[in-house]
């Protein structure tokens, strides 16, 4: 039988010859699997590191950051659909083979490698091969992921990986399913997976009107993360904005997010951001054991960094991350 | 061990189970798609190439992450 089955993340596609994976990048070829954007990035620019977004991890430095087409989601709202929601044939990339990319990303000075925009998950091979010579380089590996994917796998790309922003969209199944395509367990599998084989994990919400912007789904959100990651987490909230195939829902107010911050500092989170927004107070880094402020951010820019040897100046708190 | 009217019905019935079960174990491997985690890399992109151009890296990418 020439049918492949594909049992990198959960979708678990069955493959006739000459079609791909939900992914639109694994194909079969003559009862083959190949990874056809294997060292082909369509996205190759430097990022400034809060970007990802990560606020724990080498603060104020450049990370090359990398992307093929394709993504195993479907999500309604993607704001980068024009990468990740188009077959490769249509998207036109770069030949970067994984040898390549530490040479490029230390030519632009920087201490990281990104492999983000799309979904690394899809472009795995690509992703292990790069790590691999990253770190051989020196450099430092980050995942910017929905974090899709099934076990082995992702315990193989933490082997090679330093810190992760995963995306965890809501607490519910039901949104995982009508908004994306996908399912909830696999994610929460996937953080655990991550932080538990000491990847520096920053987890990131996108806050949606009327979808997952309920102080129930946020607070069960928050408590999940605080039990199954660690209070020292850094949580992400994000503001939604109208794109792709969801135009009909509006912003997030900036008093959603600012609810959505208190419900996680409630539950016990040390370090909680609003992100996409211009708000006091909502990028900075404060210490969980006095409440000095540590990390002064405006946008993406370190207005002042206090971590010292990765604690806190005044009370020697150790705060969680990758500092210098 | 003693060859009694009980081992006997025991040997048949396993005899009889083995002679289902391998030619399926079989079957099945030829009739179910083959299982790939990892997939092959390949040389050929289905899509256009563009050359990598250092002043565009240099910028910030437009995508969120």
């Amino acid at each position: 039988m020439n049918t492949v089955q594909c049992d990198l993340c959960p979708k678990d596609c069955l493959i006739a010859p000459g079609q791909s994976g939900e992914c639109r990048v694994r194909v079969n070829i003559d009862g083959k699997l190949l990874a056809v954007t294997y060292g082909r990035p369509c996205s190759a620019h430097v990022d400034p590191v809060e970007k990802k977004p990560l606020f724990h991890f080498l603060p104020g430095t450049g990370i090359f950051s990398i992307a093929t087409a394709g993504c195993n989601l479907h999500c309604k709202n993607c704001q980068n659909w024009d990468i990740s929601q188009r077959n490769p044939e249509d998207v036109a990339a770069y030949e970067l083979p994984p040898e390549e990319v530490p040479r490029v990303a230390l030519e632009h000075g920087c201490r990281s490698v990104a492999y983000t925009y799309s979904e690394p998950i899809i472009f795995y091979e690509y992703t292990v091969d790069s790590c691999i010579r990253a770190h051989e380089a020196g450099l430092k590996n980050v995942l910017v992921t929905a974090g899709y994917v099934n076990k082995a796998p992702m315990e193989k790309l933490c082997a090679v990986a330093d810190a992760a922003n995963i995306d965890l969209k809501a607490m519910s199944d039901a949104f995982y399913r009508d908004v994306c395509g996908a399912t909830l367990k696999p994610v929460l599998d996937a953080l655990v997976v991550a932080k538990s084989s000491g990847v520096i994990v920053e987890v990131t919400n996108l806050v949606i009107p009327t979808l997952n912007d309920g102080d129930d789904q946020i607070g069960g959100l928050c408590r999940w993360v605080a039990e199954n990651l660690g209070k020292e987490t850094p949580l992400h909230f994000s503001r939604f904005h109208p794109d792709y195939r969801m135009k009909n829902l509006p912003p997030t107010p900036a008093g959603t997010l600012d609810r959505a911050r208190e419900i996680a500092e409630a539950a016990g989170l040390y370090y909680v951001y609003i992100g996409n927004v211009t708000r006091r107070d909502a990028e900075n880094t404060y210490c969980p054991g006095c409440n000095a402020l540590l990390v002064e951010r405006r946008r993406y820019a370190i207005l002042q960094n206090r971590v010292t040897g990765g604690r806190c100046p005044d009370c020697n708190q150790e705060i969680y991350g990758l500092w210098s | 061990m003693e060859l009694n009217r009980r081992h006997f019905v025991e040997r048949v019935f396993a005899a009889a189970a083995a002679a289902v079960v391998l030619p399926t174990d079989a079957l099945a491997s030829r009739l179910l798609p083959r299982r790939y985690t990892e997939a092959l890399r390949s040389r050929l992109y289905p899509g256009p190439l563009k050359r990598l151009r250092h002043e565009e890296v240099r910028k910030q990418g437009k995508w969120a992450g």
